[in-house]
């Protein structure tokens, strides 16, 4: 009976067949076995991480903790030593890359990008240069010469680089929340998200989910999404902001 | 250096908006389910004076205050006057204080949070005294209000 077994089965293609089934089959049960084995996998959150929603909002809400985590990282080692990676390897080409995917977090609004004021010199004929923020539908509005070099915290988040290179809006946003870090206004847990370069958080009772902190980059001040209207007054209060 | 998490940090921490802060409860909000159409009147008692403070209305379905119909308004101390009288229909009506700092709003963070304390106001239907404190760490309320609630006027039949 087993020569019959060893004639029929595990006699020429067969055998391979045999060994390959036979494995795929042990693998299959051992990944079966180590998945239903491990109760906590992927269940362990820590409570600043988790979020709430839906099944699809959850998981944007995780991938955009991480790009934040990823984009206050590099905008520290662009602040430091003017690229976003210290990696071999690294080109203008991942340098771009990795400043559009920060950007993208600084404005994920679909709408068309507005008219940027553009930080620049500009001179007249006869007139020393003058550093200021152009924006064509305003008059040129003159300013103190922005200085250059390695930002450190508390200075201004407009600062060029060593090279003159106005910082990305990115970098800008990284660098006003280490500027507030230290404003008691935020509680201990934002206060050291903000130090890291971390947007703050807060919950917000009305929606049950976590709201994240935004910056106005013209005006470079924290604030939050929404508007308020003030029935007293025309105006509408709030932050309506152009770029985050 | 105090250990014990703000209110801010329970809520975010629980994801709910209320926290036990020295045996009392804080809100992040006060919700009042209005069962009829009612006139609410908010009296400021009090605001503080270091940065505008404000007590935020939201509802789910719109309110006439002031002359305007919306769902969601703000009564700022440096605008709105001391007594402030909205007519909101039946449903939900939120409230909760608001600052305003480096010209931005703010809310719900920081030492922020409500205390409230039901008033017997033998004047009306429903009273109650909401104690904010905005986010700086403030011992004392910041903002100060008094709520009163009374069913609106049913509108008279024509006679004709």
């Amino acid at each position: 009976m087993i020569q019959e077994f060893i004639d029929e089965v595990l006699s020429g293609d067969r055998v391979v067949y045999s060994f390959v089934s036979i494995w795929v089959i042990a693998m299959a049960v051992w990944i079966a076995l180590d998945w239903l084995g491990n109760p906590n996998r992927g269940r362990f959150r820590p409570k600043g991480d988790q979020f709430s929603g839906t099944w699809p909002e959850r998981r944007e809400a995780r991938r955009r903790q991480r790009a934040e985590d990823d984009a206050a990282v590099r905008a520290t080692l662009r602040d430091a030593y003017g690229a976003s990676s210290l990696r071999l390897g690294w080109n203008r080409r991942r340098e771009a890359a990795a400043i559009d995917a920060d950007e993208g977090l600084v404005r994920p609004d679909p709408r068309p990008i507005p008219e940027l004021p553009v930080l620049g010199v500009f001179s007249e004929a006869g007139v020393e240069p003058l550093l200021g923020t152009y924006d064509p539908d305003r008059s040129f509005v003159p300013e103190p010469a922005m200085p250059r070099g390695r930002w450190r915290a508390g200075e201004h988040p407009l600062m060029l680089s060593r090279a003159g290179k106005p910082p990305t809006a990115a970098t800008v946003r990284s660098r006003v929340w280490k500027n507030h870090a230290g404003n008691p206004m935020w509680n201990h847990t934002n206060q050291n998200r903000m130090r890291a370069g971390k947007p703050p958080q807060r919950f917000n009772p009305l929606t049950g989910k976590l709201e994240t902190a935004v910056v106005d980059l013209t005006t470079a001040r924290p604030g939050w999404r929404g508007q308020l209207a003030d029935p007293f007054v025309d105006a509408t209060d709030g932050l309506d902001v152009e770029i985050r | 250096m105090s250990t014990t998490p703000s209110a801010s940090e329970q809520w975010l921490d629980d994801l709910t908006d209320t926290a036990e802060i020295a045996g009392e409860t804080v809100y992040a909000a006060v919700t009042l389910d209005l069962d009829i159409d009612s006139v609410v009147v908010i009296h400021r008692r009090h605001a503080g004076d270091e940065r505008p403070q404000g007590l935020a209305i939201d509802t789910d379905r719109p309110f006439t205050i002031a002359g305007r119909e919306t769902s969601t308004a703000v009564l700022w101390s440096d605008t709105a006057p001391d007594t402030v009288e909205l007519i909101a229909s039946a449903g939900r009506l939120t409230l909760w204080n608001v600052w305003r700092h480096e010209g931005a709003v703010h809310a719900w963070i920081g030492d922020a949070g409500i205390r409230r304390v039901n008033v017997d106001d033998h004047g009306s239907d429903f009273a109650l005294r909401l104690l904010a404190t905005d986010g700086f760490g403030n011992t004392s309320p910041t903002l100060e209000v008094e709520v009163q609630v009374n069913a609106a006027p049913r509108p008279t039949p024509n006679a004709e």
